[in-house]
């Protein structure tokens, strides 16, 4: 089963193994983004940074099988580069059915994105992005590590308005 | 042309504060271009390539404080291709991209969540056993430790650029953190033991038992995931209350 879908630039990072993994009890961890499937370095470096006892695949967003990663028995935690990335994956079958939460992790600072909480910055087209993924049925929220509080659309948005 | 030894030195040393300017839409940019600007100016005599490069890497990087340093050697190896004319500007920045966040997670699994409480369990049990010199002595010996691998870190990522990988693979670091947090677990256990026997032994068996009893309460409780702060201050509060409680009924009677 899919235990959660996050979207987070860093992708594998310190928050994902040492935070959410033990956190959901995770055994795997699917990397979906196109870049870091074709790099070598990318793939060798995740694959060294996991903890005994977890696996990871990094694939590109539309080679990935959603069907078959919910059907696993194994509980899985999927990561996402970026809200287009998640639009994609919604597309290729990447359902609410399959996994309800749409966790937001690490969005970094730039010129057209807006400040949400301390590692969520947002541009307006992807709080449209983020709507249309909260219209298809998932509940989005900004959350970096488990213990954090988590922030949900309405209050992304209420920030994303007053920034 | 390479940089020469002293340079790395000095910068190995900027590395220490790659967290000093720490900001919201950086993070950690400006300690990393403060650490390497010194390898920049050696390989870059025209300051309009010198001030390219320093502002390539004021881009947003966060990493673990410790790891970062193979990062940061291994970005001067491209540095020295660019200069070279070897490789593309992009070659560091994607270097420094891609490894990041993987190095972020072995550092924060080795060090924050491994090899620090494993040292601050060791450094509690040996004070209560020996007294404050061994106290002193983990510390010595855990930042003897940490430094020497930041050092050796920072020298392969600066000798083999993309082959630190290997470096880093053989060192085994997250199966040494599952060793060490394992073995810390054990030093809070005997720690918890010494408490509630030296506690017995002072006050009465009552107060070896209480003990006990606050330390499982807090076991049980952080292992159905109760956050560890509040719970560390909850488990103890409870006994020092009971404690005191049971101090009075026995005094008034």
């Amino acid at each position: 089963m899919i235990a959660l879908a996050r979207i987070d630039e860093r992708l594998v990072h310190g928050q994902v193994l040492v935070g959410w993994v033990p956190h959901l009890e995770a055994r795997r961890v699917v990397v979906a983004d196109d870049e870091a499937a074709a790099s070598p370095l990318a793939r060798a470096a995740m694959t060294l940074a996991l903890p005994p006892g977890t696996e990871a695949d990094v694939s590109p967003v539309g080679d990935v099988d959603w069907g078959a990663l919910a059907a696993s028995p194994q509980r899985i935690l999927v990561v996402l580069r970026s809200v287009a990335a998640a639009e994609r994956a919604l597309a290729g079958g990447l359902t609410p059915a399959r996994t309800p939460v749409l966790n937001l992790g690490n969005l970094h600072h730039s010129a057209e994105r807006r400040p949400i909480t301390p590692s969520v910055f947002l541009s307006g087209p992807e709080v449209e992005g983020l709507r249309r993924l909260a219209a298809a049925g998932f509940r989005v929220e900004a959350r970096a590590v488990p213990l954090d509080d988590a922030v949900d659309l309405a209050e992304i948005e209420r920030r994303w308005g007053e920034g | 042309m390479s940089v020469p030894e002293a340079t790395l030195r000095r910068v190995f040393w900027r590395c220490l504060f790659l967290q000093a300017a720490w900001n919201r839409r950086g993070m950690q940019n400006l300690g990393f271009a403060y650490a390497i600007d010194p390898a920049l100016r050696r390989l870059y005599s025209d300051p309009a390539l010198r001030s390219a490069a320093l502002r390539r890497h004021l881009g947003a990087f966060s990493c673990h404080p410790y790891t970062a340093s193979a990062i940061v050697g291994g970005a001067i190896h491209h540095e020295e291709r660019v200069a070279a004319g070897q490789e593309p500007v992009a070659g560091p920045l994607a270097y420094k991209q891609v490894l990041q966040g993987p190095l972020a997670a072995v550092g924060d699994g080795f060090f924050w969540a491994g090899l620090r409480p494993f040292f601050g369990a060791l450094a509690a049990l040996g004070t209560l056993a020996l007294g404050w010199p061994a106290l002193v002595a983990s510390l010595l010996v855990y930042n003897v430790l940490h430094l020497w691998l930041r050092w050796t870190l920072f020298r392969a990522g600066y000798r083999s650029g993309d082959e630190v990988l290997t470096r880093l693979a053989a060192l085994s670091l997250p199966a040494w953190a599952a060793r060490l947090r394992d073995a810390g677990s054990v030093l809070c256990g005997v720690i918890a033991g010494i408490g509630a026997l030296s506690a017995a032994g002072r006050i009465g068996i009552g107060a070896g038992a209480l003990l006990l009893v606050s330390a499982a309460a807090g076991v049980v409780a952080l292992g159905y995931r109760a956050r560890l702060l509040p719970t560390t201050y909850a488990a103890l509060s409870l006994g020092t209350a009971v404690g005191a409680l049971a101090q009075v009924v026995r005094g008034g009677r």
